[in-house]
């Protein structure tokens, strides 16, 4: 059955209090004054396809869910607003999420017109109760990073490429500008699948914490429907435990113990042990050189280049591990903060950056390997190939090489 | 009586590589129709340029897409199509007009579906009633033919004398 104009002002309306947009803010990307989107939430004027199509963007939703049989009210980003009430007024932020949330539409649409069935790629979820303390939430998040390495079999090894990963586990990675202060967020509904969206502005080991951290909000609460990752609530439990999960991921405790005793180091200076003949017991005592077990900046570099991880983060996982003592730990790190770990480093030929790609690359891939398909098969025309492609920043000059070389054109 | 033609981007572009747009404005009983969507694919400044002015000198008109079922349709449309093919589409299906499209392969199927094959024109249909309206002559239109060949359009026969006959 049609829908009349009232009834579509009516789900435009609905949709915007939801985000908890304004007319004003709501009108400002489709062009549209306050009395204008008041009198097509009325149904009082038409709204155009141009007016339309902006104003689902800005609500974070594509224009068929506006004539859907059945209206479906709440959605990724109304489950973010919901949880985060000033939402509306970051306006970078709320560009980001629109950015998120039509790359995540327009993935599941490929998807769709593919027929790949991410059913068969299930999303692992964890059911914990909300953790108590700090402790108890860094406890939980070790745990649950345990059990998910052994649950994909990746043993004490680095994770190597971790958006290829998340993918396997049908987890969408992508990379967009994000405010300052916010790492990475998590959404999640039917229109987008499970979608992870880390900062494009960070170094990419940050980023790659950044996704193993937003993988435990996957893992651990998905039942929020969006979480947003930000600097100022680094010490929330949830965002604790989070953290904990991404640094027990990419350096499991074993994989660093291992690291660190092959390098010839992490013993005590000095060991004790009581050999027993069921009549009496002779003490044996090893010492180790002086000196001889103190890590070194050249021991974190090349944990950190073996692990994927940044040479800061190695040192306070070698920190908690008690690899290193307190006045150790500061030596190194203000060792690290004066360039000396990047030298180190550079000599060592072990970079932070062991040969990973970016995480915009690896969603750019799939994203753009998938419209490629989807042209080639004749599912999409070429004026929407070239769309998709500006979406992850591909020019109309490089659409038009590419599709001369992979002879689509 | 009018008959409504949507018109899209290529087909705009191609008649402005060979500076015929005020073509459009000469084919009677045809009326031009451009959806802003197909306007606002149309970038390079000199194109611009000559698209403004086929406005202004009223050969080309702008329609806006504001009917609930064309809305539906566009919606729909989107998935496979970008904004300025699914704008004509949707308008072309809901109000029963032509279209002008050079488009192939997904969109003339899906075109050819929703309106029928008999109402979708491309450049050289057009060039072909201004070689019967006499605005072009045959020889004109093959040096076109030629032009746009070098832009990477191509047709399908050797000469317009072979259409014309």
């Amino acid at each position: 059955m049609l829908l009349t104009k009232e009834e579509l002002g009516r789900r435009i309306r609905s949709a915007r209090e939801r985000c908890g947009l304004t007319q004003e803010q709501l009108g400002e990307p489709a062009g549209l004054g306050r009395l204008a989107v008041g009198q097509i939430e009325a149904g009082t004027r038409s709204v155009s396809s141009i007016e339309l199509d902006r104003i689902a963007y800005a609500v974070g939703r594509d224009i068929k869910s506006f004539f859907a049989e059945a209206f479906a009210e709440q959605d990724a980003l109304t489950a973010l607003f919901r949880s985060d009430g000033g939402l509306a007024e970051q306006t970078e932020l709320l560009r980001a999420l629109q950015d998120s949330l039509a790359l995540g539409r327009e993935m599941t649409n490929l998807e769709r017109l593919l027929a790949i069935d991410r059913a068969q790629l299930p999303t692992a979820a964890y059911e914990l109760r909300a953790p108590n303390t700090r402790w108890d939430a860094i406890q939980q998040g070790q745990k649950i990073a345990a059990e998910e390495r052994q649950r994909l079999g990746l043993g004490i090894a680095p994770v190597g490429e971790l958006g290829e990963l998340l993918e396997s586990q049908g987890v969408r990675a992508a990379m967009v500008s994000l405010p300052a202060n916010i790492s990475g967020l998590t959404l999640s509904d039917d229109t987008i699948g499970v979608f992870v969206v880390v900062s494009a502005a960070h170094p990419e080991l940050r980023r790659r914490f950044s996704l193993a951290h937003e993988y435990a909000h996957v893992l651990l609460d998905r039942d929020r429907s969006g979480a947003i990752s930000r600097a100022e609530n680094r010490s929330d439990l949830l965002e604790v435990r989070a953290n904990a999960f991404a640094a027990e991921f990419l350096m499991p405790m074993d994989g660093v113990i291992q690291f660190v005793q092959a390098l010839g180091k992490g013993a005590a200076s000095r060991a004790q042990m009581a050999v027993f003949d069921e009549a009496e017991a002779v003490q044996v005592e090893q010492r180790a050189a002086p000196g001889s077990q103190e890590i070194q900046l050249y021991d974190v570099a090349l944990l950190a280049h073996h692990f994927g991880a940044s040479r800061i983060s190695a040192l306070y996982r070698l920190k908690n591990l008690r690899f290193v003592d307190e006045r150790d730990f500061h030596r190194l790190k203000s060792q690290e903060e004066a360039g000396a770990g990047k030298s180190i480093a550079e000599f060592l030929a072990a970079p932070e950056l062991s040969g990973g790609q970016s995480t915009r690359e690896d969603f750019r891939r799939r994203f753009l390997g998938l419209a490629l398909e989807a042209y080639r098969r004749e599912e999409i025309t070429q004026s929407k190939f070239s769309e998709l492609a500006a979406m992850v920043g591909m020019r109309r000059e490089e659409v038009r090489v590419a599709l001369r070389s992979a002879k689509l054109d | 009586m009018t008959i409504v033609i949507v018109t899209d981007t290529n087909v705009l572009i191609n008649l402005i590589h060979i500076g015929r747009l005020p073509l459009l404005g000469a084919l009677e009983p045809y009326q031009f129709r451009v959806p802003r969507e197909v306007l606002d694919e149309i970038r390079e400044p000199d194109q611009r340029a000559a698209l403004d002015a086929a406005l202004v000198a009223g050969h080309i008109e702008r329609v806006v897409i504001d009917t609930i079922e064309a809305l539906e349709l566009f919606g729909i449309l989107r998935d496979v199509m970008g904004r300025g093919e699914a704008a004509c589409l949707a308008l072309a299906a809901t109000a029963g007009c032509y279209i002008a499209s050079d488009e192939k392969k997904r969109f003339r199927r899906r075109a050819i579906e929703l309106i029928g094959e008999e109402r979708i024109l491309r450049t050289e249909s057009l060039l072909l009633e201004a070689i019967r309206r006499q605005h072009i002559s045959v020889a004109e239109a093959d040096v076109y033919k030629l032009v746009l060949e070098t832009k990477r359009y191509t047709m399908s026969f050797s000469s317009f004398a072979d259409l014309v006959s």
